[in-house]
């Protein structure tokens, strides 16, 4: 094939040139001449594939590196601000020293006035540091790099260290207190702390293309992953609600938390938010503007609490938050009433007693949810309402009155100190469970209001309910924000259970207790026992996390699932390693949902997530992919430093109205008026405007947003909702900063410039995809390039906006399942199983997409010769005939490289519970002796050792390069015992080559052996040569997959006029009914690319069905200058015959991949073998050499055909036959009993059976003895039967119940 | 490929010849490492911790086809 085609272009590229200018001379019409001048500027200069992409091969690293950039950068979060800010987070627990024994009283609560010492301990000063290995030689610390990981197995780590604090306080009991001494503090390490590749904490991070092969690694190696005991694992994105905005529930299990609930309700996912700054900055890309990289961000910390508002038949509303997995309900006048006296006590410092004021009064209160609507009637028939109702809560009128309730109720949960009172863990309580978002009680209180007049307008119908599987309302969880959660949580669980001990301790023996205190050993002693860091610690959980994807968290972290969040990166190919770090899940929950409308592909994600790379079946519309252009913000836009100013003041000097402003209200914030839109940034209520100013307020930041050095975020989401939409959303101008929501670029028309834009604003903007699209007026926001919306994987199709669209969804499959190139470290690679392709071309018809990110390192098939005929018959059915000749040229040949593990320390104990000697076993050759016989007889013979497997080496295992069929050792322990030894054999039953053997020392790696033994482990990697067999599977890119079913020679295939004869024949019934028309565009691109040298572009969206540039066109003017037919149809004669086939044929060059699902690993036969002992059955599995089920339904169908002799020959003959002695007198199958033996074996013959004169006789005293032995013997009668029948009939003897058989 | 006892001078029937040196190459730095039985894996040249067999120089494929 490959001759040919050599052959092919140097026969055909000299014509080029003369017959373009012949052909340029003779066109007459005026359209193709245009086109034909284009044509010959691209055939004057045939592009190499590598210099298509004007990128060079930093920019591509930078390329690819941001596929995986919302792991890295999110795992860069964690370490640069997360980690730390949700260890300052924790609040530090508290402990009373008192002798609990010598109590009286032991009830728990605040007593005012009484004194007491108290401890408070917390954390500070964590930290992560780099991943490094003690070498033992030089007795110091190396770096640790991944490939070392993967090859030995072990995980990819850094020491987590902390800094444990205490301090003795002495609280007088009317809320202050005094330290006493200084904080005593000290270091610990929490574990091993998994760290992913790529990222700040990893060896590799900044390292160039140069260095990365130098560390062994791929050159375009993008990280994103954890190596967990040696295999590369992801944490899975996910779909979650939207933080800090409250969105509109209706669900009918709502109904259930009590009488008076209706199934409405408002709920928001409160994400806590601190304004501190960092800066990180990086040069911009020459293309691309980075967001997250360019700019100075703005960090937050992840701490997630759901509120909801419940709406109740009587109008009233109730607060619900969730601690602890559990469900609270509080009336929302009372907390309304607490958060009114504002915040000035903070919980942790216990010294209330001066908050401020009386609170809001009913009056007031009453005003800001009616906003002076007084036609309203139903807004204000409601508060009304609301307020009566919280007539109920007598003594609960001010703040601290309801601050103490609340943390009267609470005391327990909280696991406070009984000297902290009740009104400082109301605090607490609110604190940390109510709109966490929002840290000032002005703020949650503002937004607790604009949740209840949300709720009514809900209820009203107003607003409708918001579509919670819209990415409108949705963000995406990234995996260093879940890390960041994760991770301190653990940290607050260490705490609480060190604070556990401590009581533990002190009850035991509160003298020796408090004479042990001052000690700091003391301390670290219980740090360690009761943090439990000697087993792993902190380090050990998160591990566990990600080896098993399975969460443990006592909180539940706000998330809807507690498996699945971790996944293989399987290293398959390139494109299906690439797509797992692409892919968003929507959560394991809704896999098992019925309804089908989670997976509906909805207007609201265009250009965020791919709407073809989806996969068919069961995760369909569940797991999507973000599309190329998306990016997901790890870290939160800034909105401080540079040129940026503070955005509340923007949005007052455009004319909001604040809400902090005036001095109405008790707490001097003014009334907004019903009339007037509510503003709000990330939860937080700014203000108000009318409808006219917000939405030239919503333009004026847009402008702002481009500007060249900007005065806001460059990634503000400015989402301006219209009102006037009876049942659509709830209106207003909302605008987010944070992270974790997803961002597109679109060019922005009036500027020019390119602006980012979020899910939430999208639908209430006029972006016109194509420029025929634009209506003058109206449109404001113009797409950059129709193919935005594509991920990478669906992007590297061919003419995909000619193919139908499924056919793009299954190539997005296939093109993950292909074999191909996974990658270049391969002798560094210890993958249990990877896939390679041996002679893989670039393809001649690429897209735009596949240039830039160089998909040609990672060539993934074939450029085959493809002619669409029905030739020998075997191309039925989606069968494809493969030409013999191109096989034997390399075509589609393959290989699977498949690694066994072998721990010496596991295979050690093993051998020794098998009777060898624990101290003498070791890898060796194991030897036999062996007698030479003499040359003649008075000689005595002689003997020698010859080795006992006859592959193995003097180091126990085989030689590298060699061969080892079934039955051969990989490996052999052996002690100096008589014995076969201990040999760890290959297993099955394909022939395979040793490839790599690698003896590994584990010492010293965080998974300590040495308990074990020895602390040697080996891998030995195998090469299976995989080429093309019949039914084998290939497929083009477009979704048109079929199997090879012959290999045909070459004499045989038809060829062309110019000799030609193809490499792979399919059936033109492929076509009709799939329409996948892309195919046969690129039949055409790839003969005119290989005639003219050159690589052809099939980007989609660049070719149009009419006008100046038609693809057909386009090509078959190309294909003519070669001398082709225009269509790319060509006569073609009949290899077997040589006649001239009557028809004009389509042949053209396919980019051909080869599917991984092969006959080798499927094929399953059987004529004997392996059966149940038990029922004496075959058994099933292909593995074990069982055979396929011949079911219920198969049995059925052979009925419905009268075919009893084949049912009869399947069922018995086939499965359990067997022949028993049955006494036709009783009718009893286990009396019969033979002298000798007592039972045949099945299979047995039963002339055999009765050849011997065996004398069959009945036990059974009440039927047979009686009548005598002579007749006796004629009623035993042996029969055939199932032998499932016969174990049927003694299980029911062991219940006593007697199985009687009638026979005539 | 395993010579007699008499030479290797082990236990006469023991089945456990003496065990010469097998090459390896380091995984770092690719020195040459003979190991025994019994001998620490390890490199003695830069101490890392992997180590590759070499590839054997008999004669693998003896069938020509």
């Amino acid at each position: 094939m490959y001759a040919e085609l050599i052959d092919f272009l140097s026969r055909n590229i000299p014509k080029v040139t003369d017959t373009s200018e012949r052909m340029a001379a003779s066109v007459s019409t005026k359209k193709s001449k245009s086109t034909s001048s284009k044509i010959t500027d691209n055939i004057r200069q045939p592009v190499p594939s590598f210099h298509r992409s004007h990128l060079s091969q930093k920019q591509t690293l930078r390329k690819l590196q941001r596929l995986s950039a919302p792991h890295v950068e999110s795992f860069n979060y964690f370490l640069d601000v997360g980690l730390a800010r949700g260890i300052q987070d924790i609040v530090p627990y508290e402990l009373d020293l008192i002798d609990t024994s010598q109590l009286e009283n032991r009830s728990i609560g605040h007593q005012v006035g009484k004194a007491s010492d108290t401890i408070e301990f917390w954390l500070e000063n964590v930290k992560i540091g780099m991943p490094t290995k003690t070498t033992g030689v030089n007795s110091g610390a190396s770096k640790l790099y991944p490939r070392e990981c993967r090859e030995l197995g072990i995980m990819y780590s850094a020491p987590l260290t902390a800094e444990f604090c205490l301090q003795f306080l002495r609280r007088d009991g009317y809320g202050s207190s005094t330290p006493t001494g200084n904080v005593m503090r000290f270091t610990r390490n929490f574990g091993m702390m998994p760290i992913m590749t790529m990222s700040k904490a990893c060896h590799l991070y900044g390292m160039n293309a140069a260095d990365l092969i130098r560390v062994k690694e791929e050159q375009t190696e993008f990280g994103g992953y954890f190596i967990v005991n040696g295999i590369e694992r992801c944490v899975r994105l996910l779909q979650v609600p939207r933080a800090n905005h409250a969105t509109s529930i209706q669900r009918s299990n709502y109904k259930n938390r009590g009488k008076l609930y209706t199934d409405l309700g408002v709920a928001v996912r409160c994400q806590r938010h601190n304004g501190d700054m960092s800066t990180i900055t990086s040069e911009s890309d020459a293309q691309v503007v980075h967001l997250s990289y360019q700019l100075v961000a703005n960090l937050c910390y992840f701490h997630h609490e759901q509120d909801t508002l419940h709406y109740l038949t009587t109008g009233g509303a109730t607060l619900k938050f969730v601690a602890r997995k559990q469900e609270f309900l509080l009336p929302l006048v009372l907390v309304m009433r607490a958060l009114s006296g504002g915040d000035t006590v903070k919980a942790s410092g216990g010294d209330s007693n001066n908050t401020t004021g009386h609170g809001i009064t009913d009056e007031e209160l009453f005003n800001r949810i009616v906003q002076g609507d007084e036609s309203n009637t139903f807004v204000r028939a409601r508060a009304e309402l609301l307020l009566r109702e919280a007539k109920q809560f007598h003594g609960m009128q001010t703040p601290e009155e309801c601050l103490a309730f609340i943390g009267s109720r609470f005391r327990l949960m909280s696991m406070k100190a009984n000297s902290t009172s009740d009104v400082a863990i109301g605090h607490y309580i609110i604190n940390k469970y109510v709109l966490v978002h929002l840290p000032d009680y002005g703020d949650k209180l503002e937004y607790l209001l604009f949740m209840l007049r949300k709720l009514y307008s809900f209820a009203a119908g107003d607003c409708g309910v918001d579509n919670a599987d819209s990415l409108q309302n949705q963000e995406i969880l990234l995996p260093g924000h879940l890390m960041s959660t994760f991770v301190k949580e653990k940290f607050d669980e260490t705490l609480a259970n060190i604070r556990l001990g401590l009581l533990k301790e002190m009850r035991m023996d509160f003298v020796k207790f408090m004479n042990n205190i001052p000690q700091i050993k003391f301390w670290q002693k219980c740090v360690d026992r009761y943090g439990m860091l000697s087993s792993g610690g902190i380090g050990k959980k998160v591990s566990h996390f990600l080896s098993t994807g399975n969460i443990i968290s006592s909180t539940g972290l706000d998330l809807m699932q507690v498996s699945g969040y971790t996944i293989v990166a399987e290293k398959l190919n390139f494109l299906r390693f690439c797509a797992h770090f692409r892919s968003v899940h929507r959560g394991s929950f809704f896999m098992e949902m019925k309804t089908t409308a989670v997976r509906k592909l909805l207007p609201d994600q265009w250009g965020f997530l791919c709407p073809v790379h989806t996969p068919d079946g069961g995760p369909c519309g569940l797991l999507s992919h973000i599309a190329l252009k998306c990016q997901c913000m790890a870290y939160p836009a800034a909105t401080q430093g540079g040129e940026l100013k503070d955005l509340n003041e923007i949005l007052i000097s455009l004319g909001v109205t604040p809400t902090g402003s005036g001095g109405e209200s008790s707490d001097g914030r003014t009334i907004s008026s019903y009339t007037a839109l509510p503003v709000l940034i990330n939860g937080r209520v700014v203000g108000s405007a009318s409808t006219k100013l917000s939405k030239s307020i919503a333009s004026q930041l847009r402008a702002l947003k481009v500007q060249e050095k900007p005065t806001v975020p460059p990634t503000l989401e400015v989402a301006y909702i219209p009102p006037g939409m009876k049942g659509g959303p709830y209106p207003g101008l909302f605008l987010f900063t944070i992270a974790a929501r997803v961002v597109r670029p679109v060019l922005q028309r009036a500027t020019g410039r390119t602006e980012y834009i979020g899910p939430m604003e999208q639908p209430f903007m006029d972006i016109a995809c194509l420029p025929e699209d634009i209506r003058e007026g109206i449109t404001t926001h113009q797409e950059l390039d129709p193919a935005n919306m594509l991920s990478l994987i669906a992007s590297l199709t061919p003419f995909s906006d000619y193919n139908q669209s499924p056919r793009n969804m299954y190539q997005c499959q296939m093109g993950k399942q292909t074999m191909g190139t996974p990658c270049h470290s391969l002798p560094y690679r210890a993958d249990n199983k990877l896939y390679k392709i041996q002679t893989p071309q670039a393809p001649l018809v690429q897209t735009a997409v596949h240039g830039e990110y160089k998909m040609d390192e990672y060539p993934n098939g074939t450029n085959a010769v493809v002619a669409v005929l029905s030739y020998t018959g075997f191309d039925m059915e989606d069968a494809m005939i493969l030409n013999k000749s191109s096989y034997e040229r390399g075509f589609g040949h393959a290989s699977v490289y498949k690694t066994i593990k072998v721990d010496l320390a596991d295979e050690i104990a093993n051998a020794v519970s098998r009777g060898a000697d624990k101290d003498k076993i070791k890898l060796c050759c194991k030897t036999k002796r062996v007698r030479i016989p003499p040359q003649n007889e008075e000689e005595m013979p002689k003997f020698k050792d010859e080795p006992m497997y006859p592959n193995i080496q003097d180091d126990g295992l085989p030689a590298v390069g060699s061969w080892v069929d079934e039955g051969h050792a990989l490996y052999c322990l052996a002690d100096d015992r008589r014995g076969n030894g201990f040999p760890g054999k290959h297993k099955e039953k394909e022939r395979a080559c040793v490839q790599t053997i690698r003896r590994l020392n584990t010492s010293g790696s965080s998974s300590s052996r040495s308990a074990k033994g020895t602390e040697e482990s080996l891998s030995v990697t195998l090469r299976f040569p995989r080429n093309p067999v019949i039914g084998d599977k290939f497929s083009s890119r477009h979704g048109q997959k079929g199997v090879l079913s012959i290999l045909w020679p070459q004499i045989d295939m038809p060829f062309s006029e110019s000799g030609i004869s193809p490499d792979v024949i399919i059936n033109p019934h492929a076509f009709p009914s799939r329409m996948t028309i892309g195919m046969l565009i690129e039949s055409m691109a790839g003969k005119s690319g290989a005639s003219h040298g050159m690589f052809q572009d099939a980007t989609p969206f660049t070719f149009h069905e009419s006008g100046d540039k038609i693809a057909v066109d386009y090509f078959g003017e190309q294909l003519q200058k070669a001398g082709y037919n225009y269509y790319g149809s060509e006569p073609l004669y009949s290899g077997v015959s040589g006649c001239l086939m009557q028809a004009d044929l389509y042949i053209g060059v396919v980019y051909y991949q080869r599917l991984r699902h092969m006959v080798s690993d499927k094929y399953q036969v059987r004529a004997t073998g392996t059966v149940n002992p038990l029922t004496r059955q075959p058994i099933k599995g292909r593995k074990k050499g069982g055979g396929i089920r011949l079911g219920e339904m198969e049995r059925d169908s052979l009925l419905s055909h009268g075919t009893a002799f084949l049912l009869h020959d399947r069922l018995l003959n086939c499965s359990d036959r067997h022949i028993a002695f049955a006494c036709r007198r009783c009718g009893d199958l286990l009396s019969p009993a033979t002298e000798r033996s007592t039972l045949l074996s099945a299979g047995q013959k039963v002339s055999d059976a009765t050849k011997h004169h065996l004398r069959v006789y009945c036990r059974n005293a009440k039927c047979c003895n009686a009548v005598g032995e002579e007749s006796n013997d004629d009623a035993v009668q042996p029969v055939i039967l199932p032998y499932v029948y016969r174990y049927l009939a003694n299980e029911l003897a062991a219940m006593n119940i007697k199985m009687k058989m009638t026979m005539s | 490929m395993n010579t007699n006892t008499q030479t290797t001078g082990a236990p006469a029937g023991s089945g456990l010849p003496v065990m010469r040196g097998v090459e390896y190459r380091c995984g770092d730095c690719g020195a040459r490492n003979m190991i025994k039985g019994g001998d620490p894996v390890r490199c003695r040249q830069c101490g890392f911790r992997i180590l590759y067999k070499t590839r054997t120089k008999r004669l693998i494929q003896f069938e020509a086809r």
